[in-house]
């Protein structure tokens, strides 16, 4: 059983999944819903792989960051500047970035593989718990992270409290897509090591979707990434020793996370947490949203 | 001559057609305290959110110590030492108190914070927990967390706007002297109420509002009648009330009664604690307590928004203790909830939409403008959205419920919050006829004054439990020993 938790945590594929899944839920919290996330992953993807091969690990690292941070800053500005529907902006964004993230891999790349960056295992294991750690201490014990909260639960009051609204949620994406872009990265140089048309799609959802499972809270996140990663890890076991279909582990996060939901606000649960309350909202100064 | 610390300047605020401040200059000096008066939706709020920066006029502008100034959030408004506490309570639920007073001062929720804020809430005799979250609080303890919020900043202008108006009566006089103090250290006061008497007491100045327009500024000695007339054009709605002899009640048998009511709060303690009592047909029964004594839980059980523990209730005799609120409505019950805003409309939708809703059926437009006329609903258009108008406005359309059926009974809580003093009148008025004519009411309250202007039966509630009730023609005359108990219980 620990030799099994451990080869988990320490599963470069995990790994990448714990950051997207944190990254989200420091976005998410600021009460923007996220679903440009799964574009800028597959953009984040492309760019690490194709940077890496031209200028190397480490100015490929800080690359796929700048360039995440970049498109998010880009559907933020039309969410909160611009005041659009956050999930039909998200929506369209993605097919947008699909199609940048093709662009760029196929265009820009020298080989379809790239040698896969070896990191410890221990080194792997301490940068997700760290990360776990660091986003739990940001929203919940320094007033950066309670002014992201409150955006999440009440975008309105925020303001009255004295908050710029606009800028907390712009500095909250500037926290979440550096972690979701460490974790692009880590995804296309130590777990995958080569890129073809659209690699990483879908993982994006995954996180939204993981994030909600554990109520946006970043210390519960992490067994729960640990629990899904381990189903996606051993598909082809599962379905070698128990005939299980891919199909049907692959609904499992979904599934399972519209249970954990439906248990957590159907019980007292939910007073110890909350969710963003305000999430989707579009959030107008009162004046105008008169 | 000493010179303002703030002024504003032939200020214009407009929303849509309706022109909310009008060429408004005022200045406020170091050191007073200047109240600002006016009907509902005569531009109070207005004029303060605008100093706050949550609005930005459309003509006009403001300067601090002689310098110009444009702000576009409360946050640049705060780094200039202008601090609001808001009408309506303007904090995060979903977050604890500690946490509510973490995000205003903009720091992290340290145990030095936690030490200063468990300090001054002793001091001002609140024994309420910190890390409680906002959400289980009553309107009114909000409130108090919003004021107490910026006697821990340090203010250059305090604009209070109503929220010290509704506090018991103990603590009021403790914030109010709180407020004093600050200005005669030389801070600027602005204090918006309802209270005229309360206002001529503590003010240094007084600035009347009118439809958006200064009308008229007063100094200190003013008489209490001549801010009346400014605001109201005249003092005849104060005799439209007169104490009703309390007749007998025309039935014997309650229309409503509650038995051994047990309820829980949100952590699971009793909120209300072995509750009896009855409601006759004709009577108006109050039930009186501080804030947070158990008061909104009663209502709400009584009309079915809450889970009774144990106990009954009855309507007309029969038994209506776990019946779907929307079944109790079609009985006959009308609720008057404690947060306008909140419960008691649907914000986003126009006052004839949500009198309709009230109504629960077609609502001809005679109708529909009688009862506005009748509330001076202003502006007075029905197809406007509730969210447009001013707190006390919002009220009105709340209350628009007690028009728009013929309730067997009411159930009212603080039904005369954020009203001028007229419409409070009227209210009262209005309920009281209501029982005349037939309804039961029963009156929830913090107000000791509307409680004895028309009830006939008044109940004590301390920590849940019903401990004394007064009866009688003249409960003006057991104000005091009233007073002792909802305080010393
Ligand atoms: N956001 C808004 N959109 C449209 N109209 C508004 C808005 N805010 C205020 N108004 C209008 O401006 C006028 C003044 O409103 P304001 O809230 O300043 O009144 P007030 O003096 O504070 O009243 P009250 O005593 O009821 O609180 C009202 O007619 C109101 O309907
Ligand atoms: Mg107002």
């Amino acid at each position: 059983m620990l030799v099994e938790v451990l080869k988990i945590a320490t599963d470069p594929l995990v790994v990448a999944l714990v950051l997207w899944v944190l990254g989200n839920i420091v976005v998410e919290r600021s009460g923007v819903i996220n679903l440009a996330l799964d574009g800028i992953i597959t953009i984040g993807i492309a760019v690490a792989f194709v940077s890496t091969q031209y200028f190397g690990y480490f100015i490929g690292l800080l690359i796929t960051i700048v360039t995440s941070l970049a498109f998010a800053t880009m559907f933020m500005i039309f969410i909160n500047i611009m005041h659009t529907y956050h999930v039909l902006t998200g929506l369209a964004l993605n097919i947008l970035f699909y199609g940048l993230s093709a662009l760029i891999g196929l265009r820009l790349q020298k080989s379809p593989v790239l040698a896969t960056l070896t990191l410890s295992p221990v080194l792997l294991a301490l940068v997700s718990i760290l990360a776990v750690l660091f986003t739990w201490f940001i929203l919940y014990k320094t007033s950066i992270g309670i002014a992201i909260r409150a955006c999440g639960f009440n975008p309105r009051a925020s303001e009255h409290l004295g908050i710029k609204v606009w800028r907390t949620r712009f500095l909250a994406s500037t926290i979440g897509y550096t972690l979701a872009g460490i974790g692009s990265y880590i995804y296309a140089t130590v777990y995958r090591g080569g890129w073809v048309q659209y690699t990483g799609r879908g993982y994006g959802f995954l996180a939204i979707t993981l994030a909600m499972a554990s109520t946006w809270h970043p210390l519960l996140s992490y067994p729960i990434s640990l629990v899904f990663g381990y189903l996606y890890t051993s598909i082809y076991a599962l379905q070698l020793l128990h005939g299980i279909h891919p199909e049907i582990v692959n609904a499992i996060p979904y599934v399972a996370s519209i249970a954990i939901v439906t248990i957590v606000y159907s019980t007292p649960l939910h007073k110890k947490l909350a969710a963003p309350r305000a999430l989707g909202e579009v959030y107008f100064k009162e004046e105008r949203a008169a | 001559m000493i010179r303002p610390f703030l002024q504003v300047v032939q200020l214009y605020k407009k929303f849509g057609d309706i022109t909310a401040l009008n060429n408004v200059s005022l200045a406020i000096y170091p050191g007073e305290i200047l109240v600002i008066l006016g009907e509902n939706g005569s531009g109070k709020s207005t004029l303060a959110k605008i100093l706050y920066g949550l609005y930005f006029p459309d003509k006009g502008y403001i300067k601090i110590n002689g310098t110009p100034v444009i702000f576009s959030s409360p946050a640049e408004a705060k780094s200039k030492g202008i601090f609001l506490v808001s009408q309506r309570p303007q904090l995060i639920d979903d977050m604890s108190i500690l946490e509510n007073i973490a995000l205003f001062l903009s720091t992290s929720p340290s145990r030095g914070l936690r030490k200063k804020l468990s300090e001054i809430l002793n001091y001002l005799g609140m024994a309420i927990d910190v890390d409680k979250s906002v959400h289980a609080l009553s309107y009114t303890e909000k409130q108090l967390v919003d004021l107490v919020k910026v006697l821990l900043a340090q203010p250059k202008l305090l604009i209070v706007d109503e929220a010290v108006t509704y506090l018991p009566r103990e603590l009021k006089h403790k914030f109010l002297n709180i407020v004093k103090g600050f200005a005669t250290r030389g801070g600027s006061v602005m204090y918006i109420t309802h209270k005229v008497v309360e206002a001529a007491e503590i003010g240094d100045r007084f600035a009347v509002l009118r439809r958006g327009s200064v009308v008229g500024v007063f100094e200190k000695g003013v008489d209490v009648s001549t801010l009346r007339q400014a605001m109201f054009g005249s003092e005849e709605y104060l005799t439209a009330i007169t104490k009703s002899p309390v007749q007998r009640p025309l039935h014997k048998t309650p229309a409503l009664s509650v038995e051994n009511l047990v309820v829980f709060d949100e952590y699971g303690k009793p909120a209300v604690n072995d509750v009896s009592l009855s409601v006759r047909l004709g009577d108006v029964v109050a039930i009186l307590g501080i804030a947070g004594n158990g008061q909104k839980e009663l209502g709400e059980a009584i009309v079915g928004l809450r889970k009774v523990a144990k106990g009954k209730v009855l309507l007309n005799g029969d038994e209506i203790t776990h019946m779907p609120a929307s079944e109790r409505v079609r009985r006959g019950l009308i609720y008057v909830p404690e947060d306008p805003f909140r419960e008691g409309v649907a914000i986003g939708l126009t006052v004839a939409e949500n009198m309709k809703l009230f109504s629960q059926s077609r609502v001809s437009k005679e109708i529909l403008e009688t009862a506005i006329r009748k509330l001076e609903v202003s502006p007075s258009n029905p197809l406007i959205s509730v969210a447009k108008l001013s707190g006390g406005n919002i009220q009105k359309v709340s209350l628009s419920r007690l028009l728009l059926n013929t309730p067997r009974v009411v159930i009212a809580y603080s039904p005369t919050r954020m009203l001028d003093e007229k419409s409070r009148v009227l209210i009262l008025r209005t309920l009281q006829k209501l029982a005349e004519s037939g309804s039961a009411v029963l009156l929830l309250s913090e107000d000791i004054e509307e409680a004895v202007y028309i009830s006939t039966r008044i109940g004590v509630i301390v920590n849940g439990k019903i401990v004394k009730f007064f009866e009688g023609p003249e409960l003006e005359s057991y104000r005091e020993d009233i007073e002792k108990v909802m305080v010393h219980a």
